[in-house]
């Protein structure tokens, strides 16, 4: 068995607001393998954001309670200190962020925000050594006329572009993990294809490990290897991305999958959408958080939360209705 | 023989940016007909939503000519114009803003049909029907925006849009703010609509599965240029334009064996400044099979089959080989 580069265990974040604890991530348990995509799809409020960032405490700590272990090569990262953090942080794992405008440091040319990252992360270079080092990593990720473009503000560059500085910055420390938050969502569709594609180039040239997070559930098709389902701070369905879409088993994602036009459908075939919508975080539920929406929900799915057990090897989902291996 | 509604002839509209001035659309013609769904698509900053606004007048265009059942849009005065504006209207994309909060949901339904002149007891029993129509209930009426869902708000969006009984509904990005989840109802219920009401949409989306699933036909738009016009079933068929070509070798497909086999046009290049005049081609400088000509001259829109228009110099040719696999062969997914 591969030993996972990432191990996630038990981990719950409750942001506190007027004095009420408030849950985004319930209990979630995943690992992460050494040169594997692993896509994280789900709803706006579904937690996958809070989540990632949990790892690396990038959330308010006077509001987010983050419980459990993420251990990352032996180490708790949620029990490092914040100095301990900060070597973690862009050198073992980058991050990539949805919105590449507000990501970017405005008032700095995008040459130095990539040697900024790797002056402070890999003292063995000496400026001059920094500086080409970044051109090399503005080639690496596709933009023309590195020399020059070195020199630019971001405000100069499309959204494309901020968006492959954005990952020249992940990649400047040579990270073994690349945390990629919605990082075409920004994005045209155009652009999208062509960040995902240098995304999965630079995975197969270094073997980064790469945890995306998205909403898109067809970007996940073409992308990831592995893939968590997410819903109301839970997940409800893990599994390698054939398994998945050959045979999705928790109803949340057969919904999913129905209520998306394909390209591939008819005017005339019907949509099936879930009705209702997604619970909101501060809505407490014992049982299912999914069972409100769900066409197939029991007794025993608002009284108890399924947990998420295996149906075969490589795919698990949580739900009563799923007999377990 | 299809009623049209609109015709659109050379529409241009530059807006002023210091001394410069951003072209939003250049020269675009094209026409709307009778009951029918005509998706617009293109990337950010093409001109789509532009285009919108200047088709219900609520942008004055900078030259071309805009005619809606034959009368010029921007001559249209008094009655006509009043006329004009209730038989015209619009969906926003994000039911957040676009509602004000300080307001119920009846009397923001309501206010189109105030400014009609509808007494109080006509409007309270029209606001009962709307209500009804895009699926909520009748009492929450009473409630105020921020008591509803993003998917409940698009619906209160919907109701007002249909109001003063309009013909012609601008959906602009109607579902791109809602959760995947909930965005089916709303496409079911546009189509729903439809149907019943006989309306005439016009569809700006840039999600291209969305848009396929909903028009009968596509235009679609670069750089505030028309570069292809057809059937839906026909464009996403044999698109002839190479930007369309690209832009739907981009849509991820929900199917991993299909996107195995898939092989992607990847661009490259940037777009050029809005700022700019092109000689040639609005695509040139991304086109994977531009040549010099298409630097210097402006492809004109032809007709390449009937009914199939692209404006591109090469675009009788089959430029590209086939490869967007939406005529693959459906294989059976069981599973659901």
């Amino acid at each position: 068995m591969k030993q996972p580069l990432l191990a996630v265990r038990n981990l719950s974040v409750h942001f506190s607001s007027h004095n009420k604890r408030i849950p985004a991530v319930r209990n979630v348990s995943f690992n992460v393998y050494e040169g594997e995509i692993l896509g994280i799809v789900g709803e706006s409020g579904s937690g996958k954001s809070a989540m990632v960032k949990a790892l690396l405490k990038l959330l308010p700590s006077h509001s987010a309670l983050i419980a459990g272990e993420a251990v990352y090569l032996g180490k708790d990262l949620l029990s490092l200190s914040d100095k301990e953090l900060q070597k973690v942080r862009g050198k073992e794992v980058g991050m990539i962020f949805q919105d590449p405008t507000t990501a970017l440091n405005p008032t700095m040319k995008i040459g130095r925000q990539i040697v900024e990252c790797i002056l402070r992360h890999c003292p063995e270079f000496t400026p001059p050594q920094a500086r080409e080092r970044a051109i090399e990593l503005l080639e690496l990720v596709g933009i023309a006329q590195a020399r020059t473009r070195f020199e630019e503000y971001p405000h100069t560059l499309s959204g494309g572009m901020r968006q492959r500085v954005m990952i020249a910055i992940a990649l400047a420390a040579h990270p073994r993990l690349i945390i990629a938050d919605e990082p075409t969502t920004a994005l045209d569709v155009t652009i999208q294809a062509q960040i995902l594609e240098l995304m999965k180039q630079i995975q197969e040239k270094l073997g980064t490990s790469i945890l995306l997070i998205t909403h898109d559930l067809s970007v996940v098709a073409g992308f990831c290897d592995r893939v968590l389902v997410m819903y109301g701070g839970r997940i409800v369905e893990a599994a390698s991305v054939e398994a998945l879409f050959a045979d999705p088993l928790h109803p949340y994602t057969r919904g999913l999958l129905q209520s998306i036009p394909r390209l591939d459908m008819h005017k005339d075939d019907p949509l099936i959408p879930i009705e209702g919508t997604p619970p909101y975080p501060s809505e407490q539920s014992i049982g299912c958080s999914f069972c409100e929406r769900c066409p197939l929900a029991m007794k025993i799915c608002a009284l108890q939360d399924p947990r998420l057990v295996p149906k075969s090897e490589k795919h698990y989902a949580s739900c009563w209705k799923i007999p377990p291996l | 023989m299809k009623k049209r509604l609109f015709e659109i002839r050379n529409l241009t509209k530059n807006f002023p940016s210091g001394k410069e001035q951003v072209r939003a659309l250049t020269d675009v013609s094209f026409d709307i007909y009778e009951g029918e769904t005509l998706g617009l698509v293109g990337e950010s900053g093409c001109g789509k939503s532009t285009l919108g606004k200047c088709l219900i007048g609520l942008t004055p265009p900078t030259s071309g000519s805009i005619r809606y059942e034959g009368k010029e849009v921007s001559l249209l005065r008094g009655k006509d114009l009043r006329a004009f504006r209730s038989q015209t209207s619009l969906i926003f994309q994000d039911p957040y803003s676009s509602l004000n909060p300080r307001m119920t949901a009846a009397d923001i339904i309501g206010e189109p049909l105030a400014i009609q002149g509808a007494s109080k007891q006509q409007r309270e029993k029209r606001i009962e029907e709307l209500l009804h129509l895009v699926g909520l209930s009748p009492s929450m009426g009473n409630r105020f925006p921020h008591e509803f869902s993003g998917g409940q708000r698009q619906r209160i969006g919907i109701a007002r849009a249909l109001a003063a009984g309009p013909r012609f509904v601008i959906c602009d990005e109607p579902v791109s703010a809602l959760d995947v989840s909930v965005q089916a109802q709303i496409i079911n219920l546009l189509k729903k609509l439809q149907q019943e009401m006989g309306l005439t949409y016009l569809f700006i989306a840039h999600d291209l599965r969305i848009v396929k699933y909903l028009s009968n036909r596509v235009a679609v738009l670069y750089r505030g240029e028309i570069v292809e016009c057809a059937e839906a079933e026909e464009l996403y068929h044999s698109p002839l334009h190479p930007y369309t070509q690209a832009l739907l070798s981009a849509i991820p497909i929900p199917d991993p064996q299909i996107e195995k086999k898939r092989r992607r046009i990847v661009l490259s290049g940037e777009i050029p400044s809005p700022f700019e005049i092109l000689k040639g081609c609005p695509f040139a400088s991304r086109c994977p099979k531009a040549t010099a000509h298409c630097h210097e001259v402006k492809p004109l829109m032809r007709e390449i089959s009937p009914g199939h228009h692209a404006a591109c110099h090469y675009a009788s040719q089959p430029l590209i080989e086939q490869n967007v696999p939406v005529s693959v062969e459906k294989e059976e997914i069981t599973g659901y």
